[in-house]
């Protein structure tokens, strides 16, 4: 989830549906204490950017605002839909955050796997089914919003995978 | 009745008030005091001070460049208070509006805000 537009679309049919638990999947950047981050809801500071009050990434108490940072630019936004803000206040939806390095992973992963390539955005749900899978039962069923394909971050994924192979 | 009450109350007939803006902090804490005491010195009435904002969204280029060059320069809204506060012994009537973004006010504190601009 960056701004979470995507994400309300797919939760709203499920919302007053007590019996489905929903979770967001947020981008941590290097890590949500990093510095270099865009987990607003895991940061949890409440502020208001482009006219709404919701919770943002928030550089001083003065409320200027800091430059988000993820590996996927639909993740990279230094703000969140106040929707999600309201649901996670209330408890009915809960957030969590994964890492670029996480969510490059979980690409990986699936592209081996099963031929599908994710979006980088929709990497970080993948990437978050390591932590929910082994705590789900048999008889209870996971859907997983697959929100885009992968062919467009080509250059990123490349050029992360160099990095990464320069590094070690 | 505040300063802005008075200046319209005294204004005489087909007198014109002049008001002028400015981003507070650009480049530096230092150029808008001279900023403010020459406009003052040429007549000004009015002088409102633009609080830097990182996001200044609801403004043109030139309000989010100077905007942007104060913020890099280390201006804080504490500073401007400060700055306004030793100014405002050496201006003589004119008056200062605080012009700032919901998202830093909000954080601030309006009640911690409004005895600071006096």
């Amino acid at each position: 989830m960056g701004g979470g537009s995507n994400a309300i679309g797919f939760f709203y049919p499920f919302i007053n549906d007590e019996t489905v638990e929903i979770i967001g999947v947020e981008a941590a950047g290097f890590g949500v204490d990093s510095g270099k981050t865009a987990a607003t809801m895991s940061k949890g500071t409440p502020g208001i950017l482009h006219g709404s009050f919701s919770y943002l990434l928030l550089k001083s108490d003065e409320g200027q605002i800091e430059l988000a940072h993820s590996i996927s630019a639909g993740l990279d936004y230094p703000g969140v839909g106040p929707e999600h803000a309201h649901l996670h206040d209330i408890g009915r939806v809960q957030y969590y955050a994964v890492t670029d390095e996480e969510a490059m992973d979980a690409v990986k992963l699936l592209s081996k796997t099963e031929g599908i390539i994710p979006a980088l955005e929709t990497a970080h749900a993948f990437a978050w089914l390591e932590n929910l899978m082994p705590e789900t039962s048999e008889d209870e069923i996971v859907i997983l919003n697959l929100s885009g394909r992968g062919d467009k971050d080509m250059g990123t994924i490349s050029e992360f995978i160099r990095k990464r192979i320069e590094d070690n | 009745m505040n300063r802005i009450e008075d200046l319209f109350k005294n204004q005489k007939p087909n007198d014109k008030l002049m008001s002028l803006f400015i981003t507070a902090g650009y480049p530096e804490l230092d150029a808008t005091v001279d900023l403010i005491l020459g406009f003052e010195n040429n007549g000004a009435d009015m002088i409102e001070l633009g609080m830097p904002f990182s996001d200044p969204l609801a403004d043109g280029p030139t309000i989010q460049y100077s905007s942007e060059v104060a913020i890099k320069n280390g201006i804080t809204m504490n500073k401007i208070f400060e700055m306004v506060r030793d100014v405002r012994e050496k201006l003589l009537d004119t008056n200062n509006p605080h012009g700032l973004y919901e998202s830093c006010s909000s954080r601030y504190g309006v009640d911690k805000i409004l005895p600071k601009c006096g």
